[in-house]
C-alpha cells in the first residue's frame, strides 16, 4: 500500500484505507483503489496484485480524466459529473468524485472484466457500500 | 471551420500565467481544467491546471492560432505526449515573480527535453518590470546548459499582441529549421 505526499486529510487516511482494503479484498476482481486529491495529488492507494505505476503519476492521471471529463458534460448540456467509466477489452477504470458534499477527492478504481459493474450505474452500486 | 491553424503549446511552472494568458486571448471561450489546489503555503495559488487549457486566438481570417496550456506540477508531464502531435512551437513561460525562475525553469526545460530539441521553442519572461533585466540574461544561460537555442523575450502574456509576436518568432525558427 502507498501513502504519498502531505495531505490535510492526514487524520482520515486509517479510514481512507479501510475503505481501500474493502474495496480490493479477496478475490473480487478490482485491481487497485487509488484515493487522491482532484489537484492530482495521491493521498493512499491500495493494490490487490503489484502495479508498477507510480501514485503520484496515476493519481495526475486520475484527475486529469476527471477534469475533462467534466468539463465536457458542463460545455455541450451544462451537466454535472457523477463518475467517469473508461473500459478496455480486459479492464474497466472508474473515476468517482468521493468525500462530502464537496466532492473534493477521487476515486480511481480498476477492476478486471470479471467486475459485475455492466455499466457505471453497477459500478457505482458496487462500490458505495464498501466506502461508508 | 475554414482557414488555417496554428498548433502552439505553453509550458512553464505552475503560476507562470499560462492559463491567464489563454483565458485571455482566446477569441473563443476558453476550456480550463483549473480545479481547487489546497495550498501548503500561503503564498501558493488556490487553482490549478490538471489537464489542459484551451484557447484560439484569431490572426485575421484565414489564421488561427490553438493555444495549449499545460499543467505546471511534473505529475502532469505526460499531457505534453497527448498534446504534441501537430505542435507548430513551444512558448516557455518564465514567471518573473517567481521565487526560483530560474531552477523552475530549467525543471521545465529537462522533464520536456526530447520534444523540445526537436520543435521551435520561444521563451516568454511573463510579469517582468524594468528590474527583471538581468533576468533575461540569466534564462539565456540556463537555455545554454540545457543545450537549446531560442529567442528570449519579457512580454505581457495577456496581450494579443503578444502572442502574435511570440507565433512570428516560432515561424521564423520553423522556417529557418525547414530550409
Amino acid at each position: 500500500m502507498a501513502e504519498v505526499h502531505a495531505t490535510p486529510y492526514q487524520a482520515s487516511i486509517p479510514y481512507f484505507r479501510r475503505a481501500l482494503e474493502e474495496i480490493t479484498r479477496g478475490s473480487d476482481p478490482v485491481t487497485f483503489a487509488l484515493l487522491s486529491h482532484r489537484d492530482g495529488r495521491p493521498i493512499t492507494m491500495c493494490s490487490a496484485k503489484d502495479t508498477t505505476i507510480p501514485p503520484a503519476k496515476l493519481a495526475a492521471m486520475t484527475s486529469a480524466v476527471a477534469a475533462l471529463s467534466a468539463t465536457i458534460l458542463r460545455e455541450v448540456s451544462q451537466d454535472q459529473q457523477a463518475m467517469t467509466l473508461i473500459e478496455g477489452r480486459s479492464g474497466l477504470f472508474l473515476v468517482m468524485p468521493v468525500h462530502g458534499q464537496a466532492k473534493t477527492l477521487l476515486l480511481g478504481t480498476h477492476a478486471s472484466r470479471d467486475t459485475p459493474w455492466e455499466d457505471s450505474s453497477a459500478a457505482l452500486a458496487w462500490l458505495q457500500p464498501k466506502l461508508r | 471551420m475554414p482557414g488555417q491553424t496554428y498548433k502552439l503549446v505553453l509550458i512553464g511552472e505552475s503560476g507562470a500565467g499560462k492559463t491567464t494568458c489563454i483565458a485571455s486571448v482566446s477569441d473563443i471561450p476558453p476550456m480550463s481544467t483549473d480545479v481547487p489546489h489546497i495550498a501548503l503555503r500561503s503564498s501558493d495559488k488556490t487553482t490549478t491546471t490538471v489537464a489542459f487549457d484551451y484557447g484560439e486566438m484569431i490572426l485575421d481570417e484565414d489564421h488561427r492560432l490553438l493555444l495549449y496550456g499545460l499543467p505546471g506540477q511534473s505529475e502532469f508531464d505526460f499531457m505534453f505526449s497527448v498534446v504534441q502531435e501537430g505542435v507548430l512551437g513551444v512558448v516557455v513561460v518564465v514567471d518573473a515573480l517567481s521565487d526560483a525562475p530560474l531552477r523552475r525553469l530549467a525543471g521545465t526545460l529537462r522533464r520536456h527535453a526530447a520534444p523540445l530539441q526537436d520543435t521551435p521553442l520561444v521563451v516568454v519572461i511573463n510579469k517582468a518590470s524594468a528590474a527583471h533585466s538581468q533576468l533575461t540574461v540569466d534564462v539565456i544561460e540556463v537555455l545554454k546548459r540545457e543545450g537549446l537555442v531560442g529567442p528570449v523575450l519579457s512580454a505581457d502574456l495577456r496581450e494579443r499582441s503578444s502572442i502574435a509576436a511570440v507565433f512570428h518568432l516560432i515561424t521564423i525558427i520553423a522556417e529557418y529549421r525547414h530550409g
